[in-house]
């Protein structure tokens, strides 16, 4: 287990790796400060950056990025009342109220410091638990890796935000999208409608570039009419004591432990297990009404509860190929990008991707705590600019992301008309992030479950003829169930109307 | 009322897509020279799969959609803004893409940003230059002269 964990330290400790994780950090903790940017975001923009690197390093900088934008969404939360990502909205209950008594200053020093230790901890969990997962999951034949790839885009559109039915309408459509071109085995041409372009599939980067970069901006334009909040102060950063750290390390342990096990399943997030941890440290402490006014722990215990996510979404990604969230989705596209093929396969045949990722993440966390500590104040000065200043400028990182992989105009096309659906689906609620994990996990599931069903001679029992896959196939059927019992009751006990007439 | 047609409207564009997965499929014929598996499914099985269900479940959410509509009488979701300057940026995006590699990156980068800056309400001639051909002459930098792409 060590051995390998040093492997990815030894690939990852060169000047060249460590400054593209360094530099995305720093572009991390800026997206992240800015509201209205999100991670995925950040990392749609270093796409086009990428294509000029090899896949590890390329990798690495949008590591830094992810982790970077975790930290960078409590600077605008705590100052400006306004979540720089949806995960930071719960910093500001207590984080804006504590800079609103004139500790602003204390209030980064807690998120800095919530952020990297929940961080840290999130990166040894899952440096613990990913050697033996992976050596668990290199057991596994083509049946497992289909049904493990079908549970995960269940559990998805289970977990998503709105209902499991628009989470499976964006999950077929994204398994549908990824069958288009050559069929894999007999080079039938599917769905492509003459077109020669679209013989080798949907391109990766343009689903991306379309549903995470453009159909994002499209929805968030009508923020520019809300202008941008000043910050009147100079403000600096106060890193709280060692003694005091001592007296509330526990807001740091539990919002890690959320993070770690909420970030595990694929396709929740962190949204969910901020406001988990500071549920929970709430209801423990003596002083619950203290929290909401300025209360520190209300800043740790989430803060660290998100950064934890980090370590928890790597756990379903470099195992078995299955996104924690939207940022992992992307990462997963930037692998196959770079001619990887993510899941259970990927430790065995690049175990120095998997490993160096991982010592990644580690690295990434000390960089953010120093960018964090050393240089808050041009961040804070860059927070309040206009979203209409940047959004015109991650349309065109967009757009090159897309056009420089094959410099052919039809992805960005592709990209564009993406976009223009995506944005409609979101306005409408449908979860977004699942049509790009069909689009990712279709093709795996699909030649997997072919292979089986040809190595079985058709014999569809293959995929209940071990406990492990009868147990998936349990679990797949649990949640199907579950969640259309929910859906009913929802239905059921919902309001009658008043008519009035 | 207009949110339903909304609802609608998204849904049947998702139904649209599948419908026309499965009519292309249904046209699809294996070329002679293709290789012919004897066994495992054939081409067509997982698309008519997902493009059949995805049809189903579309079908599905237009009857909740209106079964609410009926219940609650009420608006689903939250309008929006008018979609104008989503409009004017997919007009301008679609542009910048027809003639990127056509013409000269840095200033068609220029001319894009002071664009937008326009739609996005921005008024100060000055201010959207400078950030313009700035922002144009740091992107070329990178993209082109940093890392070679060829744009």
């Amino acid at each position: 287990m060590l051995n390998n964990i040093f492997m990815g330290f030894e690939h990852i400790l060169t000047w060249y790796n460590m400054g593209m994780l360094l530099a995305g950090t720093a572009l991390g903790i800026l997206v992240g400060a800015l509201p209205g940017l999100s991670s995925p975001m950040a990392m749609i923009v270093l796409l086009p950056l990428t294509y000029s690197f090899a896949g590890l390093p390329a990798l690495l900088m949008m590591m830094g990025a992810y982790v970077g934008t975790k930290l960078g969404g409590s600077y605008s939360a705590i100052l400006l009342r306004t979540p720089g990502t949806p995960a930071a909205a719960c910093t500001v209950l207590d984080g804006h109220p504590m800079a609103l008594q004139g500790k602003a200053a204390q209030a980064l020093g807690y998120a800095t410091i919530g952020s990297t230790l929940g961080g840290l901890l999130g990166w040894l969990a899952a440096s613990l638990c990913i050697p033996i997962i992976a050596g668990i999951a290199i057991k596994s034949g083509p049946a497992d890796i289909a049904l493990i790839g079908l549970a995960g885009l269940v559990m998805v559109s289970s977990f998503v935000r709105g209902s499991m039915l628009k989470g499976l309408i964006g999950i077929l459509l994204g398994l549908l999208l990824s069958t288009v071109g050559l069929d894999p085995q007999d080079t039938t041409p599917r769905m492509t409608f003459g077109m020669e372009e679209l013989y080798g599939g949907i391109d990766f980067s343009a689903a991306l570039v379309g549903f995470f970069g453009i159909a994002v901006v499209l929805s968030d334009l009508h923020r520019i009419e809300e202008g941008t909040a000043r910050i009147g102060e100079k403000v600096g950063l106060c890193l709280p004591s060692l003694r005091e750290m001592r007296l509330r390390w526990r807001a740091i342990v539990i919002g890690a432990f959320y993070g770690l096990f909420v970030g595990a399943v694929p396709g929740v997030g962190a949204e969910g297990s901020t406001w988990l941890a500071y549920a929970t440290i709430r209801k423990n402490s003596k002083n619950p009404e203290s929290f909401g006014t300025g209360n520190p722990d209300g800043i740790l215990a989430p803060e660290s509860s998100n950064n934890a996510v980090t370590g928890g979404t790597m756990l379903p990604m470099l195992t078995l190929g299955l996104p924690g969230d939207g940022s992992t989705a992307i990462m997963l596209g930037a692998l196959l990008l770079h001619g990887m093929t993510p899941g259970i396969t990927l430790v065995r045949e690049s175990p120095e991707m998997v490993y160096g990722l991982l010592a990644g993440l580690g690295v990434a966390h000390v960089f953010m705590f120093l960018l964090g500590t050393l240089a808050i104040r041009p961040y804070i000065a860059l927070l309040q600019n206009d979203r209409a200043w940047i959004f015109p400028f991650v349309l065109i990182m967009a757009v090159v992301g897309c056009f420089a992989g094959t410099n052919n105009p039809f992805p960005v096309f592709l990209a564009v008309l993406f976009g223009i659906l995506g944005y409609f689906m979101e306005s409408r609620g449908f979860p977004i992030p699942t049509v790009v994990l069909g689009v990712i996990l279709g093709p795996i599931i699909e030649v997997n479950l072919r292979l089986a069903l040809s190595l079985s001679n058709d014999d569809w029992l293959v995929f209940t003829d071990t406990w492990p896959r009868k147990i998936i196939l349990a679990l797949i059927l649990y949640i199907v169930c579950k969640e259309i019992f929910l859906e009913v009751k929802r239905m059921r006990l919902q309001p009658q109307p008043n008519i009035t007439l | 009322m207009r949110d339903l047609a909304k609802e609608l409207a998204v849904t049947g564009l998702l139904a649209a897509i599948a419908a026309t997965s499965l009519a292309s499929l249904h046209m699809t014929e294996r070329p002679a020279l293709s290789f012919q598996y004897s066994s495992g499914l054939p081409f067509s099985a997982l698309p008519n799969l997902y493009a059949g269900l995805l049809l189903f479940l579309c079908l599905l959410n237009a009857g909740k959609a209106v079964w609410r509509h009926k219940r609650e009488n009420q608006s689903l979701a939250k309008e929006k803004k008018p979609t104008g300057r989503a409009v004017a940026t997919v007009a301008l995006l679609l542009s910048f893409v027809f003639l990127l590699g056509k013409a000269p990156f840095a200033a068609l980068c220029a001319v894009f940003l002071c664009l937008l800056f326009l739609v996005y309400g921005k008024r100060k001639p000055l201010q959207m230059a400078c950030i313009a051909l700035g922002g144009a002459a740091a992107l070329h930098l990178v993209f082109v002269s940093a890392l070679g792409l060829r744009l």
